[in-house]
């Protein structure tokens, strides 16, 4: 067990140093660096930018470069945005939180919704529940985050019911409490719903098949034949066990989540990573962009280690394979 | 073999239909369109779809003109039409960029214009405009999708039938790239090239980002078929007469996931669809004046935009279409190949 761990931890940092040297060769491959403006500049000699290379190890030979780099990011330090004129990890820190409240709550939002339904769904499959429920998902699965975000927009500035932009009112932004929690909620309604409703099609299907599945099972049959009420079968028999597989690809769900919220906080100017990324894309500011890629990443992969750690407690299966 | 293809496209009828006319409307845009993408129409900024209407006796358009620029009001110029014409002389064009012509199927003479979707802020025609993005939406993402094939191919062969550290190698470079946010990894990448490039380089850069963000899914699932077909025997007698692996690999193993690949190809079109519309979307890709599905749409992210010209939020529609219409492709060969699998 220990070993198996220590395995899969070991193997998380050769992904981590992997996405460290891929983010780190970008910026390479990047004409030019941040001393390129600095050169044009007539007023400054050659000789200062010679000794200001020296002095951040510019002049070093590239793996040099790299290892420096990752001994400062293990240190903590990812370097400076050159546009907010602040650390990337203090800007990333305080984009994170908003970007994780965001992205949890449309999981939330859309497992809350999608596996009650599919095992309601399929219960009476090609029944009238399931039939709608199927082609609702076909819409969401095919229609692009940053459109149904459109129509969000579209939907509040036609009723009014719903802020856009931002995560606080400017009236009350920074009063705490009870006032203040209701403020965010409202305005993290309309984007969380929009990415539960983009994400709900894939998850309604997994799990439709994963219940059908199930419901096949001699085991069913049996708890069935043993005259369980349907409220039984459906939670201890029909939920617990075809919400194993869905567990397992909840890594793969979450890649698609976090570029989904991406779009989602550009189209309604929601303070997370997704919008500073695209800010530190338009404006150059490529030491931001390197940290935006490694924060995605680290949020990606821990929630695949939170998977992996769920999935091991609820499937005895998986432990018995681990203790091997 | 011949009854199951000739299943295939029964059961694939209406999304090859679909598709068809998507495909055709694209590769024809010159024609289809009355007017090219770049041609505007400064006082008609927001005008909504005018339809032909027979008027005495014949096909006629009203003219119309604005009546108040701020709410973007029009109002037909009383007495005024224009007649349609079909197959007729308009702007001038390439087709495809290589064939000069003429010819229209349909247009009318100035001061009147065509507007079937209505026309976006600088008058420009958004039919037209929307056949143009979907010729590039699918020319750029055919072409990514090859290359992202290509690549995804070769490595999960690579991995599937090689030596134990060339697989380790491959595929956990597959990984790092799976785990990095596919959005993120875009956007890195489009970080290194300046903004403001031309049109060419920034299509040449998102089909190269495209194809470089997608190729470890696909390399995954063929480095696993790969690996059970090498344990095969056909490919343990063609190994043990000498066959190279590149012989093994064209005769033996690409053919027998040929049918895999079509399914993984059509359910992955979409991904690189959206991926397209995405960057124009937001500003990292196709630039104006030329369009994109992404960056039509992109035009009525402003609520008055959206107000004064709802019609622009057809480039959508036209995007989730394109999608739906791929993925119902996917859903059928993927059963019929279980079917046929079946049998």
């Amino acid at each position: 067990m220990i070993r198996t761990v220590l395995i899969r931890f070991l193997h998380l940092l050769v992904v981590l140093s992997g996405i460290l040297f891929l983010s780190f060769l970008l910026i390479h491959l990047a004409p030019g660096n941040f001393l390129s403006q600095m050169a044009m500049n007539p007023q400054i000699s050659p000789d200062i930018i010679r000794q200001l290379k020296a002095l951040y190890g510019l002049d070093k030979p590239f793996y040099v470069q790299f290892l420096d780099w990752m001994v400062a990011v293990f240190h903590g330090n990812l370097g400076y945005s050159f546009s907010y004129h602040l650390p990337v990890v203090q800007l990333l820190l305080s984009r994170i939180p908003l970007t994780l409240l965001l992205t949890v709550s449309a999981v939330f939002l859309s497992w809350g919704m999608a596996l009650p339904f599919a095992v309601f769904g399929a219960s009476r499959p090609e029944g009238w529940l399931d039939r709608t429920l199927t082609a609702f998902s076909y819409l969401s699965i095919s229609v692009p985050s940053f459109f149904l975000a459109l129509l969000g927009v579209l939907l509040a500035g036609a009723t009014g019911w719903f802020p856009i932009g931002g995560a606080r009112s400017a009236a009350n932004i920074s009063s705490g409490g009870f006032a203040g929690m209701v403020d965010l909620l409202h305005h993290l309604a309309l984007p969380a719903v929009t990415l539960a409703l983009g994400s709900f099609g894939v998850l309604y299907r997994l799990m439709r098949s994963s219940v059908l599945e199930v419901r096949s099972k001699p085991f069913f049959a049996a708890a069935r034949a043993r005259g369980l009420s349907n409220g039984i079968l459906r939670v201890r028999y029909l939920f617990r066990n075809a919400l194993n597989p869905l567990i397992t690809v909840f890594g793969m769900e979450l890649g698609g989540l976090l570029s989904g919220a991406a779009f989602v906080e550009m189209v309604y100017a929601w303070p997370g990573m997704g919008r500073l990324m695209l800010h530190a894309v338009m404006t150059e500011d490529l030491y931001l962009v390197m940290g935006g890629i490694l924060a995605g990443s680290v949020m990606l992969l821990l929630g695949n280690m939170l998977a992996d750690a769920v999935l091991y407690f609820l499937e005895p299966r998986t432990r018995e394979g681990l203790s091997g | 073999m011949k009854r199951k293809s000739g299943n295939m496209f029964r059961r694939a009828g209406f999304p090859l239909v679909v598709l068809g006319i998507f495909f055709v409307s694209g590769l024809f845009a010159e024609f289809l369109a009355p007017y090219r993408y770049d041609s505007v129409r400064f006082d008609l900024s927001y005008m909504p779809p005018v339809w032909p209407a027979f008027h005495s006796g014949r096909l006629q358009v009203p003219v119309m003109s604005v009546s108040d620029p701020v709410l973007h009001r029009f109002r037909h110029n009383p007495g005024q039409w224009v007649p349609v014409r079909f197959l007729c002389r308009g702007e001038g064009y390439r087709w495809m960029g290589v064939i000069s012509s003429h010819t229209h199927l349909i247009c009318v003479d100035p001061p009147g214009r065509l507007s079937f979707l209505g026309l976006d802020v600088f008058g420009r025609d958004l039919w037209s405009r929307l056949l143009y993005g979907i010729r590039f939406s699918f020319l750029l993402s055919f072409s990514a999708v090859s290359l992202s094939f290509f690549v995804g191919i070769l490595a999960g062969l690579a991995a599937g039938t090689g030596s134990g550290w060339i697989d380790q190698l491959i595929m956990r470079i597959g990984e790092i790239f799976m785990a990095i946010p596919s959005l993120y990894l875009l956007m890195g990448i489009r970080a290194v090239f300046p903004p403001g490039l031309s049109t060419t380089e920034v299509t040449l850069i998102m089909t190269g980002a495209l194809a470089f963000v997608g190729w470890a899914g696909l390399a995954r699932v063929v480095r696993g078929v790969a690996r059970s077909l090498r344990q095969e025997e056909f490919v343990l007698a063609a190994r043990s007469i000498g066959v190279s692996w590149w012989g093994i690999w064209g005769r033996h193993i690409l053919p027998n996931m040929s049918y895999y690949l079509l399914v993984a190809l059509t359910i992955s079109i979409p991904g690189f669809i959206v991926g397209e519309a995405g960057l124009s979307f937001l500003g990292l890709g196709v630039s104006e004046p030329h369009p994109s599905l992404g960056n039509i749409l992109a035009e009525s992210q402003s609520l008055p935009a959206m107000k004064a010209a709802p019609w622009l939020l057809l480039s959508g529609v036209v995007i989730v279409s394109i999608v739906i219409v791929f993925n119902l492709l996917g859903d059928r060969l993927r059963e019929t190949g279980q079917t046929g699998k079946a049998r």
